[in-house]
């Protein structure tokens, strides 16, 4: 019964977002798409592209954090089986890069079953931990291996090559990197509003509440990391070629916490936020090149500033929302429809916020 | 819940237009250093300046200054005058990479830089795309020369040579054939030390321990892996590691009472180890390519001293040296087109402060020979027995 | 056998230094619910303001150099203390309403600052420094290893101060407060204590506690970076978890557990291999017992 009301609200909401996010977004690609066009600056091209990549990776750590609640400190790892497996089998089996991904899916899904089922009865904190311990233990294990090429990493990365176009430019792989985003946006909204979304944020509301109602917590939390850890290998996969040699400082716990951060920063669970958090840990420590030393102390204040005054992220959840439902207000200068059983607007936005 | 949203999209956007704005900032003054480019010779200089190598980062740069400033003074390369671009490759990959398409994008006529073989390794092919000659000051994993690039160049030879030069020493003069190796898991660490592995089995010594030691380079209590050592057998200790963490371990082997003789590989050579380890540092050794020595040197040591108000670090030299062999090479070719210069570093024949340039066809600096360093009474000297291969 | 005792011995050495930085990690946590990724920086900071005191104090005074050490000590575990204060004041008291998420991503922003903040420091900056007073040598023999004096010192002091912060959270009225306001803040509130004063004191001892490890560890091992922090903050919040986190006995507990796995690891292992066997050891054990050695069920709040 519940179960049917969640979804009833999910459905709502979807009907009264559509329209603009889907305007929003076929403008923002449409803009992106032009960028090169505007600037064929060869560095702006490159940290747009990484900037990019750490979306695609905010994105699908915002499953696991966002959508689902928890908190992961050791993202980079499934970015890095990614990597390596087209590191791997590309430069030693000689592969082409397509061809590795889909084995870089395999080994993600499996690896993220395997830190699933022993954290499935552990909360946030403990989580907490053993997610970054699992992140630095495929460092270590990517570090010692011969295999792995060890502490040199893998170099020498062939060409990415789709369908004989090639990619080796900044430019093309601003593209391909733009294309993965798009789809992993859409991935992300579809699973959103479909069950399995309502499920996770069920779950990240109040665990207990979700079990009570009948959803099975620990198969949707395995389905939350197994989301992320695709997105983070598939991201890995072509991240290789884009970079040619690929070394395990470039995987640790500081990448991890990147990751985390474009998703705080954006605010959790929402896409747009990731998208714009994404950019932002990426473009504002380039843009404070200038700074040489001084760069990342600035980049940690604004960091604390952002947190301090926006703690729920620049782009928290439910803010599209709000503006659509303004806009809708605005021209057709009618009162929005009001949801079937939740409260109205106006009592949530007046209840005391949670006490700490 | 909505009620911020206008403080919110303010927020949002001026933080947006902020960050573009000092990135076009950023690029403006690349574009008036490619604007200029026709009267100055760009050098691009990408260094760690942030980061556990920044101080090594920041000793090289000081020392390319100083010699860019003597090549203007002795009216630069053919009237144009030397400039030099500054970025941090942070000895990370990514931002390496960036740092390398930010020069590149900056238009600059060459590159001399790098200390870490991790920010050198992605570095190489976008200057090679960009057909720029490119001298490594202290970057020297044997790898850098593996992929036929023709643009490149080390001024610290490649340090494939090393760790024979340890085991023979090892060998001949110290009579150890049990040898501990213990790397700190760095790039250049890590191919040293699989190199003396090799080297170990030729000579017909023995790896104390059956395998090599490698400690994660943040490791700052040595307890278990000297125990290790201990059991192990070993009755030398050699060390691939860089130069801060030897200090600490050379203290704790001392502290514990290991007494088999400790050598180091080129990178544990600073000042700093001699400070960082004590007494602990006496009769200690280091087998390296940098021991630069004479009196160009030492006028160099005194001319960084005036300038900067500090000691130059050990490859501060190479830096310097490569401004200067850059500078000569473009003289050479009579032109600062990227591929005259290459030609003529080809075929260089220099005399630096760090002792004579010429290079191999791959790019790899010949006629180096390597020395054996040792601490007496806290200051390195030359080892009065060196080992012959 | 008797390798694995040194082994043991050793373990129990580092896992001293972890204990220290764990309870105040700890301490932090149970009272705020907070990851304090800046906790590690507060120990770095103060083994670099240390060394600059020591630096200016200690010369010419050989033979006083021991009681030199102490007050200096003193004094950084206060000067630690009051940053900890400050930072709470500044960024995490406004703060105390965010998610933790977010507040946890205001403490990374921290430990950027402070990091950064040493770098540009011209006396300070990017080199490994070396700290003004080092530790004598002398000490005796445990089967084939080598101690010295000092790190015996080193395991009492850190054992005392442990045992000084677990008497007072358990024995006084202050402790009982801090027990309450980790318990339920606003019931607390209700019943008349002063929550932002606990919170201030528990910010306090943790950035004391952290203070001395820095004057130790500068003294003990006598080099010091900006990077320092980082890896012993890392150590710390991981013996904190394993221990039971907001547990001052399950910190101290975790330390040495942490210590002595990865003493062990390296011993079986390889040096390498230490840091993946210590967190399958942390996985296995947390899987037993999902919320560490001597944990209590804690509430929930993301």
């Amino acid at each position: 019964m519940s179960q049917n009301l969640v979804a009833a609200q999910g459905r709502r909401s979807v009907l009264r977002t559509k329209w603009p996010q889907r305007t929003a977004l076929f403008v923002l690609v449409v803009l992106a798409a032009l960028v090169p066009h505007m600037t064929g600056n060869q560095y702006y091209l490159s940290v747009a592209y990484q900037a990019e990549v750490l979306i695609c990776l905010a994105i699908g750590l915002n499953i696991v954090v966002g959508y689902c609640g928890l908190l992961d400190l050791g993202f980079a790892a499934f970015f890095a089986i990614g990597a390596y497996t087209t590191g791997l089998l590309s430069v030693d089996r000689h592969w082409t890069i397509l061809a590795t991904i889909p084995p870089g899916i395999a080994i993600a899904v499996i690896c993220a079953v395997i830190i699933g089922l022993p954290t499935l009865r552990l909360r946030s904190d403990y989580l907490a931990v053993v997610t970054l311990g699992f992140g630095l233990i495929i460092q270590s294990i990517a570090t010692n291996l011969n295999q792995t090429g060890g502490a040199t990493g893998i170099y020498g990365i062939p060409i990415l090559t789709v369908g004989g176009i090639v990619i080796q430019t900044a430019q093309s792989f601003y593209y391909v990197f733009l294309i993965l985003l798009v789809v992993f946006v859409f991935i992300s909204f579809r699973l959103r509003n479909s069950r399995i979304g309502r499920a996770w944020l069920c779950i990240r509301e109040d665990e207990d509440a979700a079990q009570a109602m009948g959803i099975k917590i620990h198969r949707y939390k395995l389905y939350a990391y197994m989301g992320g850890a695709v997105m983070g290998s598939v991201t890995g996969a072509l991240y290789a070629p884009a970079l040619t040699a690929i070394s395990p400082p470039s995987f640790g716990f500081n990448e991890s916490l990147l990751i985390l951060m474009a998703v705080a920063i954006g605010g959790m669970g929402s896409v747009w936020g990731a998208i714009l958090g994404g950019a932002i840990v990426v473009i504002l420590p380039e843009a404070f090149r200038q700074f040489s030393q001084a760069r990342l102390l600035i980049f940690g204040a604004m960091l604390i500033i952002i947190m301090m005054t926006r703690p729920r992220g620049l782009f928290p959840e439910g803010a599209f929302k709000g503006t659509a439902t303004r806009l809708r207000e605005r021209f057709n200068d009618r009162a929005p429809p009001r949801p079937l059983v939740a409260p109205p607007e106006a009592a949530v936005r007046d209840a005391p916020s949670e006490g700490p | 819940m909505f009620r911020n949203l206008k403080a919110m999209s303010v927020a949002t956007t001026g933080l947006l237009v902020m960050s573009l704005a000092t990135l076009s900032i950023g690029a403006q003054t690349g574009g008036v250093a490619a604007g200029a480019a026709k009267s100055n010779y760009v050098i691009g200089v990408p260094l760690p300046m942030t980061g556990a190598e920044a101080a090594s980062g920041a000793e090289i740069f000081k020392a390319e200054e100083l010699a860019a400033a003597q090549v203007n003074a002795a009216g630069g390369i053919m009237g144009h005058k030397v400039t030099l671009i500054e970025e941090d490759s942070a000895c990370d990959a990514t931002t390496a990479a960036n740092a390398a398409n930010l020069l590149v994008t900056k238009h600059v006529n060459a590159i001399v830089g790098e200390y870490c073989s991790t920010d050198a390794l992605p570095e190489e092919p976008i200057f090679s795309r960009a057909g720029l000659p490119v001298i490594f000051a202290a970057a020297n994993s044997p790898a850098l020369l593996s992929f036929g690039y023709k643009d490149i160049f080390l001024a610290l030879n490649s340090a494939a040579e090393d760790s024979a030069t340890a085991a023979a020493f090892f060998k001949q003069d110290l009579k150890k054939t049990s040898i501990a190796v213990v790397d700190d898991q760095s790039a250049f660490g890590v191919a040293i030390a699989d190199s003396m592995q090799a080297d170990l089995k030729t000579a017909g010594m023995t790896l104390a321990g059956g395998s090599i030691q490698a400690v994660p380079n943040t490791l700052t209590d040595f307890s278990s892996v000297i125990a290790a050592i201990k059991s192990s057998g070993a009755t030398g200790i050699f060390w691939t590691g860089y130069y801060a963490q030897a200090a600490l371990f050379v203290k704790q082997l001392a502290a514990a009472g290991v007494t088999a003789p400790f050598v180091g590989d080129s990178a544990a050579f600073d000042p700093t180890f001699i400070t960082g380890a004590g007494a602990a540092a006496n009769g200690t050794y280091v087998d390296s390519a940098v021991a630069p020595s004479g009196p160009a040197l030492t006028k160099f040591t005194s001319q960084y001293k005036a300038k900067f108000h500090s000691a130059p670090g050990p490859y501060s030299a190479y830096g310097y040296d490569g401004i200067k062999l850059m500078a000569l090479a473009a003289r050479q070719a009579k032109s600062i087109t990227a591929s005259k210069v290459i030609a003529a570093l080809h075929k260089t024949k220099y005399v630096g402060v760090t002792g004579k340039f010429t290079f191999a066809k791959d790019g790899d600096r010949t006629g180096v020979p390597e020395e054996i360093l040792t601490v007496t009474n806290g200051a390195y000297v030359k080892n009065s027995v060196q080992p012959k291969l | 056998m008797e390798l694995f005792l040194n082994e043991l011995a050793n373990g129990l050495f580092v896992g001293a230094f972890f204990a220290l930085v764990a309870v105040g990690y700890s301490m932090v946590y149970g009272i705020l619910r907070l990851i304090n990724f800046a906790h590690g920086d507060f120990f770095m900071v103060a083994a670099f303001v240390s060394y600059t005191i020591l630096g200016a104090v200690a010369v010419g005074h050989v033979h006083m150099v021991w009681f030199t050490v102490i007050w200096v000590g003193l004094l950084v575990m206060l000067l630690t203390g009051l940053l900890a204060v400050l930072a709470n004041r500044l960024i995490y008291h406004p703060m105390r309403r965010a998610a933790l998420l977010s507040l946890m991503i205001a403490a990374l922003g921290l430990s950027q600052v402070l990091e950064n903040g040493v770098l540009n420091i011209p006396s300070w900056g990017s080199a490994f420094l070396t700290y003004p007073v080092t530790s004598p040598a002398n000490g005796f023999n445990v089967g084939q290893s080598h101690f010295t004096w000092f790190q015996l010192i080193i395991v009492v002091i850190s054992g005392l101060l442990s045992l000084g912060v677990y008497l007072l959270v358990s024995r006084t009225l202050l402790g009982k407060a801090m027990r309450a306001v980790s318990e339920d803040r606003i019931a607390a509130a209700l019943m008349g204590i002063n929550v932002d004063l606990v919170i201030a004191v528990v910010f306090f001892i943790g950035g004391a506690l952290a203070g001395a490890a820095a004057v130790m560890t500068g003294v003990y091992y006598g080099q010091i970076n900006y990077l320092m922090g980082w890896t012993v903050g890392l150590e710390a919040f991981t013996a904190a978890v394993l221990g039971g986190i907001g547990n001052i006995g399950g910190a101290v507990l975790g330390g040495v557990v942490l210590g002595i796995a990865q003493s062990v690891g390296t011993g079986w292992f390889g040096a390498e291999w230490a840091l993946v066997v210590t967190f399958v050891v942390l996985v296995l054990l947390l899987w037993l017992r999902p919320t560490g050695i001597l944990g209590e069920r804690v509430a929930r709040r993301m």
